[in-house]
């Protein structure tokens, strides 16, 4: 005999009909649940993938935090940098340099035109550079080389300049038009003077606005061509944390240490409107999602409250033989509570295991409709990001759960406590 | 001073009950004022003619309805008076209820019906089990404790049934009809059932039948009749 409480063991039973193991009806109200959970993981592992792919993209070239003066270039850096560093929250600093230049390609071939665009040129110290951003990592034609007159490129900018490791460049400074400029006015015609760079290498962040905006260079010339006359003079630190959610914290220790004359910017600062659309999208996801299981659990209440009707008689022997209000609804909620734990937990291996599979599912839909319903080109990534947050998992099964006991069980097991016995004993 | 023996305290005491139905608009007054009494360890029959009012009566004294005037007293206290937590508590440890229609519970076997009101009241598993056997042992289904209700005849039901009825010990045993849903036959075991039990046990039993031969294995008898008791010894 089970050794269940009575109100569990009949909920059970009851799901059991006579002949099978399992009621027909209960498998559509468990294959409700299971698919309103199955779902939200999904699109809310998905949706937090991409969340955190942009993150780390957004943090691969900007770092955690910017330190700029607040007026002019920032002097003596590496003594700042050695401050900045002592800082536990720290865990890389680099000075950088950024302006923006004119680029002129130098094609070979006569018959092809050069091509002029207007980049940022950042200036960076190779040495502390993989400290602060991926940069270096993130070379996929050419090295990671700044010696001499040589540029690194992002693959979206060499891709529209024609651009191969090797390739020459003419690289205008703005300087160099504002002095060209001044002379002309003194009567002189001295035509302003290019750099002559060479292309040592492609970066790819997966990020647009850097792979398209930006070349680099290293901070001496930098320095040299955006008139920072001081060897020791940049525009500002890039501080890379060891948490990045830390990033508040450390501005404002930062901010202590440092004193006032600096600007102390954050990368959610900076990126703030980006993340909050997508924190947005998320709870919205979560609202709009979590419907599917509220649908679901109707499924479960409306199968829960045909069943009372039917089991009248049998709730009305039941208080004829001592059973409160409370235990009928308890064996009713158990019900419920049954179905949406069964329900939820198969939800959640199918969540799983679809998060788990799911660029092998987009490869097969590939190859069975032809269509590319990801395209790399557009979204930048070789699959679907995926990130399974233990938070989001026990919220989406929590939440589905307490849904399916209320919405699905409540009003049923509340209607059947409420039977009168006499009036129930009676019921044809 | 007398020499005759003290009149015992009665268990069950009806006063003036009345019970109305209400349909729309219309009235039926099923009960007009039943008063009687009955002693612990008496054997009573409820005899009446379809429709006159047993099944109302039985479901009152069990504390499952209230009457619309009058008052049920049960060893000396008001049913009217308890709570719906104390209601509860009666009807599951002082009243066994027998029904025309069994109503067990078609998803349990044998032993988990029987077993149904002690698990209800939160009585050890083992303990309830233990007794639960003996009980079905005793109406002559100890070899049949796992079988469904859908697996039983509609004597073997009634016996489960029984067997339930009597799970707390209650200490008054109301069977509506016992023999309703069966033959002559399996019916006259049904009775000769109860009546042995009531006998061993000492339980008070009150049986409502329309069925004269089963009203007559009663010491006494209650009519019902137009919604009034008319008693007789038997």
């Amino acid at each position: 005999m089970s050794r269940l409480p009575f109100e569990l063991m009949l909920a059970l039973r009851y799901l059991r009909p006579k002949r099978t193991s399992v009621s027909f009806i209960t498998l559509i109200s468990v294959a409700g649940v299971m698919l309103g959970v199955a779902v939200l993981i999904i699109v809310i592992a998905v949706m937090s993938g991409f969340d955190r792919e942009l993150r780390d993209r957004i943090v691969s070239f900007n770092a955690h935090l910017r330190i700029e003066p607040a007026r002019g270039t920032l002097q003596d850096y590496d003594r700042l940098s050695a401050v900045v560093a002592t800082n536990a929250l720290v865990r890389g600093v680099s000075p950088y340099i950024i302006g923006q230049v004119l680029v002129k390609t130098e094609p070979d071939d006569p018959n092809v035109s050069p091509r002029v665009v207007a980049p940022l040129m950042r200036g960076v110290d190779p040495r502390h550079e993989a400290a602060v951003s991926r940069l270096p990592a993130s070379i996929v034609a050419g090295k990671f080389d700044l010696g001499g007159y040589s540029l690194l490129v992002g693959r979206q900018f060499a891709q529209s300049m024609g651009l191969r490791v090797g390739d020459h460049l003419a690289v205008y400074s703005v300087r160099a038009f504002e002095q060209w400029e001044a002379s002309r006015k003194q009567g002189s015609e001295e035509a302003p003077l290019a750099g002559d760079y060479t292309v040592a290498g492609i970066f790819d962040l997966g990020m647009q606005d850097y792979d398209a905006r930006f070349v680099l260079t290293s901070l001496v010339n930098a320095q040299d061509f955006l008139g920072l006359d001081e060897s020791d003079s940049v525009h500002g630190l890039l501080v890379s944390l060891h948490d990045p959610e830390m990033a508040p914290r450390a501005q404002r220790e930062l901010g202590a240490s440092l004193g006032s004359g600096f600007v102390i910017t954050t990368w959610l600062e900076e990126n703030s409107e980006i993340l909050e659309v997508l924190a947005v999208e998320k709870y919205m996801m979560f609202y709009l999602l979590f419907f599917i299981t509220i649908v679901a659990a109707f499924g479960i209440c409306s199968a829960l409250i045909t069943f009372v009707v039917q089991k009248t008689r049998e709730i009305g022997a039941l208080k004829a033989l001592g059973a409160s209000g409370g235990q009928v609804l308890c064996v009713f909620l158990g019900q419920s509570l049954a179905v949406g734990t069964v329900g939820v937990l198969a939800g959640l291996g199918l969540g799983l295991v679809a998060v788990a599979y799911r660029n092998e599912f987009l490869r097969l839909m590939r190859r069975v409709t032809g269509i590319e319903l990801f395209p790399a080109d557009i979204y930048h990534f070789y699959g679907i990001p995926a990130w399974l947050h233990a938070g989001d998992i026990v919220l989406i099964c929590g939440g589905s759960l307490l849904i399916c006991v209320v919405v699905g069980g409540l009003i049923p097991a509340w209607s059947a406590a409420r039977l009168k016995p006499a009036e129930a004993l009676r019921h044809e | 001073m007398s020499d005759s023996a003290p009149t015992p305290a009665p268990l069950l005491r009806a006063t003036g009950v009345h019970k109305a139905y209400h349909i729309g608009r219309r009235s039926i007054e099923v009960l007009r004022g039943v008063d009687f009494t009955v002693t612990a360890g008496d054997f009573v029959a409820l005899r009446g003619a379809s429709g006159a009012g047993k099944s109302t009566l039985l479901q009152l004294l069990a504390g499952l309805d209230t009457p619309s005037a009058g008052e049920i007293v049960f060893a000396g206290q008001r049913l009217a008076g308890f709570s719906a937590r104390e209601l509860t508590r009666f009807r599951n440890e002082k009243i066994g209820l027998v029904f025309q229609a069994y109503h067990l519970l078609p998803e349990l076997d044998a032993l988990e019906n029987v077993t149904l009101p002690a698990r209800i009241a939160r009585m050890p598993v083992g303990v309830a089990e233990r007794r639960g056997r003996e009980l079905l042992d005793r109406v002559g289904l100890g070899h049949r404790v796992d079988h469904r209700p859908s697996e039983l005849s509609g004597g073997e039901q009634q016996r489960v049934a029984i067997a339930r009825a009597l799970m707390k010990e209650p200490a008054l045993v109301l069977a509506d009809e016992p023999t309703g849903n069966l033959d002559s036959h399996t019916g006259e075991g049904i009775i000769e059932l109860l009546c042995a039990l009531q006998g061993e046990r000492k339980a008070t039993l009150l049986i409502a039948t329309h069925d004269h031969r089963v009203a007559a294995r009663a010491p006494r008898i209650l009519d019902l009749v137009d919604g009034v008791i008319a008693d007789h010894a038997g």
